[in-house]
């Protein structure tokens, strides 16, 4: 459903992204994976359309389309998903506004019928118990004094109710309590199926205790510079990312010296 | 420009001339002197300009520049225009309702009142309320030196009259429409209002200005003044609300002048919404009179092209233990402008005081541009005030989540729009005020993205 080809993305006019491939096929599970800086996020937002990027080579195919060319509201229609890092707070805007707004343009994007106030209700309320949060978040702003569990959570309520082919979490695990890490790796389990995909953006191997990836890539200075299976988080877990960068400098310095 | 400003008061002279005649017989002593004193202000103070500081940043040239003769309604079809007035159907309780100044019986609703209240028309009541309406009409509204209160002095002729009687609870609210209609360009109207709310009566009040489409369905197109005057007197223990929906049509000037004295442990609370006018200039002074007094006035500026929406709100805090709360935020688009005065006096002998002022601006488009000015002059030493402003835009970060949700632009904008004023837009209790902004900020930013 995805295939990324050679991407290169600025920000501000530098350079993050430096030739990213990757391929996510439906029902599969990926982890990128990497050191701070490496480029995790600026592929997160790359992908969702974020105005602040500048993608400035390669290409995104999303089901054959050019992803890159379409508008992030039109992306999220078609199925992409974002779960930020840091969700926003919208003050003076109801949880249970918003999400029918969201949900109702996908439904009307699909040729489906809208739900009106009541039928989108009981939907929240069955969702809602995927991520166990309290009926009284729904009235509330969005995100406003929420704490950063209540918020990842949220994320994961939305990506329950807009059921997105492709997800991206964005470091959705990091700053959470056990709790808080377990609910949002079980709504996630709950929602995975053979006709969606999931790419978890994470610093740390412990997501994936709780949610089994299918490949693990390893992004450093805005490239894939590794690929494995689960067990390769395992292995960055013990070892660090050092060493994956010393085996580049090693290699680059080899291709330097071949030059 | 001198000969201009003279120009406009002659043009306001025969107006003058045309309005006395028609007023001669009917009219008690103490109003035709009071009008004649009204014109003679006007004569003395004139128009407004910016190098007065309470005019600094609204100029009424444009205003003072158009000519203006009374309105009136002749070969106006009033079934129509009775049809085409917004959220009057939906209106529950009393009705005065005025059409180019001029009262009109078939589309205003009186028989919903029980005794606890009386609603007139502001000369019917002159007549049978004589000694009532001459103590108060004008008490509050002192024109000097103030041009366009004198103005409307001097044309004082009709208006809406409520008095809410000792100890009367009435329910619904009294809705006044002052609706300016076909045939009213270049015309003006003085509406004037006076409400005593006696000793511990509670009551709410809305006053609508409104200006009706056209034949064409078109609004906006007819350059018209609304000169409006109206005195609240909160007796001891009584509870005012009061409403104001100023929805005028984009080239109208709407000048209001609100007088406000509340009495020991009595509570007004305003809520002013500020649609229409290419010039709206929105006055609400509030005096306490008493201890224990309440006051808390809110309201929602939205503009947008070239609008310019003045609000100036001054609360007067002369005796002990009283609380006031300003809370007004704006919406600005286009090249429209905001300003936004608010002064809160505390004199020496109003300890115990508790006042908070606030003004919050979103400003969509990088033309529109507000002046606000919180201002607190304390001469009480155990008092807790407070005032602030802000001044933003639409946060991208905001619109991207929005966005990233499958929200379109301008849903995700009206929303957030919508977020912002929420604060205000909660506050109305009134279903047809609250549906009709519900209507108008979608169809602005529906506009806007069109």
């Amino acid at each position: 459903m995805l295939e990324i080809k050679n991407l290169h993305a600025t920000i501000n006019g530098t350079e993050i992204l430096r030739g990213i491939d990757l391929t996510v096929k439906p029902g599969e599970i990926h982890a990128i994976m990497g050191p701070n800086g490496s480029g995790k996020s600026t592929l997160s937002k790359v992908l969702s359309g974020h105005p602040s990027y500048e993608v400035t080579g390669g290409e995104v195919l999303y089901f054959g389309k050019n992803l890159l060319e379409m508008e992030p509201d039109e992306r999220a229609r078609e199925g992409v998903f974002l779960a930020f890092q840091y969700p926003i707070e919208i003050p003076g805007v109801s949880n249970a506004t918003f999400l029918r707004a969201a949900y109702n343009q996908v439904r009307k994007h699909n040729g489906e019928e809208e739900l009106d106030p009541l039928e989108f209700d009981d939907l929240l309320q069955e969702k809602i118990q995927i991520v166990e949060m309290d009926k009284a978040f729904i009235d509330r702003s969005v995100n406003e004094g929420f704490s950063g569990g209540e918020k990842k959570r949220n994320e994961i309520l939305q990506m329950a109710i807009l059921e997105p082919k492709l997800a991206i979490l964005d470091e959705t695990d990091s700053g959470l309590d056990i709790d808080a890490l377990r609910i949002v790796s079980n709504g996630v389990n709950k929602l995975h199926t053979d006709d969606n995909a999931f790419i978890l953006v994470t610093h740390y191997q412990r997501l994936l205790n709780y949610i089994q990836p299918d490949y693990v890539h390893v992004l450093v200075n805005g490239r894939i510079v590794k690929s494995g299976g689960k067990e390769l988080a395992l292995e960055l877990e013990e070892r660090g990312y050092d060493w994956i960068r010393d085996e580049i400098e090693a290699g680059g310095a080899a291709a330097g010296a071949g030059a | 420009m001198k000969a201009e400003l003279s120009k406009t008061k002659s043009a306001f002279a025969d107006a003058r001339a045309a309005f006395a005649e028609t007023h001669a017989d009917a009219t008690p002593n103490w109003l035709a002197e009071k009008r004649a004193a009204g014109f003679a202000e006007f004569e003395k103070a004139g128009f407004p300009t910016v190098r007065e500081e309470a005019w600094k940043y609204t100029n009424v040239a444009r205003l003072a520049d158009a000519e203006f003769s009374l309105g009136d309604i002749d070969g106006v079809d009033i079934a129509l225009a009775g049809k085409s007035i917004p959220f009057y159907a939906e209106s529950e309780g009393a009705r005065l309702v005025f059409l180019n100044g001029v009262y009109i019986p078939e589309l205003s609703d009186l028989s919903k009142l029980d005794g606890g209240i009386e609603v007139q028309r502001l000369s019917d009541a002159i007549a049978s309320n004589g000694d009532l309406v001459a103590k108060h009409l004008g008490s509050l509204a002192g024109s000097e030196g103030r041009g366009f209160t004198a103005l409307n002095e001097a044309f004082l002729a009709d208006g809406a009259f409520i008095r809410v009687k000792r100890g009367k609870a009435i329910e619904q609210p009294v809705n006044l429409f002052f609706v300016t209609g076909p045939k009213a360009d270049h015309r003006a109207t003085f509406p004037r209002t006076l409400v005593v709310a006696e000793e511990a009566s509670i009551a709410s009040v809305v006053e609508n200005y409104i200006e009706l489409c056209d034949e064409t369905g078109r609004f906006g197109n007819r350059t018209y003044l609304t000169d409006a005057v109206a005195e609240f007197i909160v007796e001891p223990g009584a509870n005012l609300a009061h409403y104001k929906v100023q929805h005028e049509g984009a080239k109208a000037f709407h000048i209001a002048d609100t007088r406000v004295s509340l009495k020991r442990a009595s509570v007004f609370t305003s809520l002013s919404i500020a649609l229409g006018g290419q010039l709206s200039r929105h006055e609400v002074s509030v005096a306490f009179g008493d201890e224990g007094g309440e006051c808390r006035l809110s309201g929602l500026y939205l503009t947008s092209d070239a609008q310019v929406a003045d609000t100036h709100v001054t609360v007067d805090h002369a005796v002990p233990r009283c609380e006031s709360e300003v809370t007004f935020k704006g919406v600005l688009d286009g090249k429209s402008r905001g300003v936004f005065d608010g002064k809160v006096l505390v004199r020496q002998d109003a300890q115990m005081t508790n006042s908070v002022t606030s003004n919050k601006n979103l400003l969509l488009s990088t033309d529109a541009r507000v002046d606000t000015k919180p201002q607190l002059e304390i001469f009480a030493d155990d008092v807790k005030c407070g005032h602030g402003a802000t001044v933003g835009q639409l946060e991208n970060d905001e619109i991207f989540y929005l966005l990233s949700r499958g929200l379109t632009p301008e849903q995700a904008r009206t929303l957030l729009t919508y977020g912002f004023a929420k604060e205000i837009i909660e506050g109305i209790k009134v279903a047809s005020i609250k549906s009709h902004l519900d209507d108008v900020i979608a169809a602005r930013m529906a506009k806007r993205t069109a």
